[in-house]
């Protein structure tokens, strides 16, 4: 493609042109290409989407391989969240690594909508070595069926209990599987990974440090944030790393209650 | 004319001859009743096992075995398809095999037997050392009639009435009118006398063999590792399978025996807290136990051994309500359980558990999950929530309250706690002595924490330990 000079007098003309000739090229907000804006407001949209989001290469969908079908997800209930997360909300299967120093910032709050439809199922859920024990009546108040729930208690022992979370995330029997643990290396979460993958369990571990390069299915690290004026609850979400996603951000959640 | 002649006559043929009259006499008439009793006065106060080894043995004659008491035996003849002969013929056959039995056992090789009519009649005969055969009903009286009362098998409370009335012997009994001897002693005793001289039918339980299943395998090359040991196992537990789905059944214990080169047997014992039949689940947990064993050498051969059995209810199937049944409905994740159980204990998996309490800790507890079920719907909310209202409990309850540090008359979790929500008061316990007065605060610290903290009104009030009044119950995850 060559333009002549009267063309490429000003620079802004030079990339305008250069976008209207090579539309495909790159990538973009791709509902604007498609409404077939013009090139100065498509590049201007563009120079927009960049400056407020940080993100040239931003994806719409998650990359699959050719033939793969998007990976199902289930709503978090929160939407500003399913917003942040690649297919809409969580994984129906595979490891989510939840990550916050402390404890008690709503990290369970997090996961109640998803907690009150996985223990209606069939399947039961296991908690294995949470750090206190868990209060049956607030559960249940929060529409969690504890009936169909097994805990493994803190006092186990840490082989035990990451051989017992390689299980419970194999069977099929078991529809969710929420662990605890202060740290674990690359090649164990992988190997959970693998396991969760297998018995198609969804598996929610909680860290207290990121694992590096971490092959879990979602990363996101938790932060506490200030409450609203009117006095609710806040917690900061960051998405540090996706399988399949490039996406990453961050957003604050109000928590209900 | 003569049997034979009649049957020439009709075009039978010529080779027939009737049998002759001696015969008829001491043969036993497959349509009147039968009973052979042995007692064996040296089972007293030995193990059940005994008696049903001998059992086994009685299964030889006739498939009709009973065991009136943990000491007798008795064997209906009339249905036997086994025994041809005379009862002298069945005695002889029993006796050697009988006494050998009881060698193996460390007892005396002494019994008694008695052979009547009536079952009753056979076992109190036997039971009172008497070897007697009485071929008609009608002897059953004459004979009977010497036996003390104190023999019989009535309760002891009916012998003393008996004696009081200056009756001792059975033929004192047999003078009485029936009418009068039922409404002045009873059912149990009229009954009891009808059964003796072979009126009515005496209900006994039935002996059935025990179901055994013992298999083995050895393959013509050696296990060399575990992979090998479970493929043959596996194999196996296929039989053992379709052993319990033929007699619908299902068991909690097997046992193997896996025996070495040097023909040593090693024993790995697999239990399961409810009964499973799927081979599967077994597998798996005899996988866990090869893992966790020692096996020094290749294994030559595997025994699979199984006696303990409980019948098997499909799901949906109506609850007996007997004990030892269950329904597959019934049975909680039992792989899963299962296997983690084997591992890490058999207290080591709880259920969470709710019920109507003020005190946090008693209203949420763990129990151990074998009394848990499968699959249940969600329980009804309890009628009251405790004095606290909804959303107000935390998920993540401390063991046991964690006093927190002062500092500027403010608790400190970390760093000063700021109070969100509360008071909120709970006073209970006070009729165990053990009571607690506390006010619950929603407090958060400078981290974000969200924390259930309480006053301790009890200590709030005593100087000494005012300062010392905070405590940390739970936390809101």
């Amino acid at each position: 493609m060559f333009f002549t000079e009267n063309q490429l007098n000003k620079p802004q003309d030079k990339l305008n042109l250069l976008l209207a000739e090579t539309p495909g090229l790159w990538r973009g907000n791709q509902r604007e290409q498609e409404q077939n804006l013009p090139a100065v407001r498509r590049s201007n949209a563009l120079r927009q989407g960049i400056q407020t989001s940080g993100d040239l290469f931003a994806d719409p969908e998650p990359i699959m391989a050719r033939g793969q079908s998007p990976a199902p997800a289930q709503s978090t209930g929160f939407s500003d969240l399913d917003e942040l997360l690649p297919g809409g909300g969580w994984p129906t299967s595979g490891l989510v690594e939840i990550i916050s120093r402390h404890k008690a910032i709503g990290e369970l709050q997090l996961l109640m909508p998803l907690l009150r439809i996985r223990s209606h199922q069939p399947q039961s859920l296991l908690w294995i070595t949470p750090p206190y024990k868990l209060h049956g009546p607030a559960l249940a108040e929060s529409g969690v069926n504890i009936r169909n729930s097994f805990v493994i208690p803190a006092q186990t022992r840490c082989n035990h209990a990451l051989w017992s979370i390689e299980k419970a995330l194999q069977s099929t029997e078991c529809g969710m599987v929420l662990a605890w643990q202060n740290w674990l290396g690359g090649r164990v979460v992988r190997r959970l990974q693998m396991a969760a993958c297998e018995g198609k369990t969804l598996g929610v571990l909680f860290h207290q440090r990121p694992t590096p390069h971490s092959p879990a299915t979602l990363q996101l690290e938790l932060s506490a944030a200030p409450d609203t004026d009117e006095g609710y609850r806040q917690i900061g979400i960051r998405l540090l790393r996706a399988k399949g996603s490039h996406r990453q951000g961050e957003i604050r959640l109000r928590l209900p209650g | 004319m003569s049997a034979n002649k009649r049957a020439l006559k009709q075009g039978g043929a010529p080779f027939l001859r009737a049998i002759p009259h001696s015969f008829h006499k001491p043969a036993l008439l497959t349509n009147k009743p039968f009973w052979y009793a042995l007692h064996f006065p040296c089972l007293n106060g030995h193990l059940h096992t005994h008696v049903d080894e001998l059992a086994t043995i009685c299964l030889s004659v006739s498939d009709h075995v009973y065991i009136p008491g943990h000491d007798t035996l008795a064997i209906d003849i009339r249905g036997s398809l086994r025994l041809f002969g005379n009862p002298r013929g069945l005695s002889r056959t029993l006796r050697p095999k009988l006494e050998d039995k009881l060698r193996q056992l460390d007892l005396a090789p002494l019994y008694t037997e008695a052979a009547s009519p009536s079952a009753s009649a056979s076992v109190l005969l036997a039971r009172t050392g008497r070897t007697v055969l009485i071929q008609q009903r009608d002897g059953l009286r004459s004979e009977l009639g010497g036996l003390a009362i104190e023999f019989l098998a009535v309760d002891k409370t009916i012998k003393k009435r008996l004696a009081s009335c200056g009756l001792h012997y059975l033929r004192d009994l047999w003078r009485l009118p029936s009418a009068a001897l039922r409404l002045r002693f009873g059912r149990e005793l009229s009954d009891y006398l009808l059964q003796l001289q072979g009126e009515i039918k005496t209900s006994m339980p039935r002996w059935h063999e025990p179901l055994l299943f013992n298999q083995s395998i050895s393959p013509d090359a050696h296990a060399e590792t575990s992979s090998d040991i479970l493929w043959l196992a596996g194999q196996l537990l296929e039989q053992m399978v379709t052993f319990l789905r033929q007699h619908h059944k299902t068991t909690d214990h097997l046992h193997f025996e896996l025996t070495d080169i040097k023909l040593q047997t090693q024993i790995l014992e697999l239990h399961t807290r409810k009964p499973v039949r799927e081979a599967e689940v077994w597998l798996m947990l005899l996988e866990l136990k090869v893992q966790n064993a020692v096996i020094p050498r290749s294994i030559t051969s595997i025994h699979l051994i199984c006696s303990n059995f409980q019948d098997y209810l499909p799901g949906g199937a109506h609850p007996s309500g007997k004990p030892g049944q269950l329904t597959d409905s019934d049975k909680t994740t039992p792989a899963l359980l299962e296997l983690l159980s084997a591992r890490l204990g058999e207290e080591a998996i709880f259920s969470i558990h709710q019920q109507e309490d003020y005190d946090p800790v008693i209203a949420g507890h763990y129990q151990a999950y074998e009394h848990a079920y499968t699959f249940r719907s969600p329980a009804k909310s309890p009628r009251s929530r405790g004095f606290l209202p909804a959303g107000t409990q935390p998920c993540l309850l401390l063991p046991a309250p964690v006093p927190l540090a002062i500092r500027q008359q403010k608790p400190v979790y970390l760093s000063p706690l700021l109070l969100v929500r509360g008071p909120e008061r709970v006073e209970t316990r006070w009729w165990t002595g053990q009571d607690i007065q506390r006010d619950y605060y929603v407090a958060r610290n400078l981290q974000g924490m969200r924390l259930w903290i309480f006053r301790d009104l009890k200590r709030s009030r005593d100087p000494a330990t005012a300062k010392s009044c905070w405590f940390l119950q739970g936390l809101f995850a």
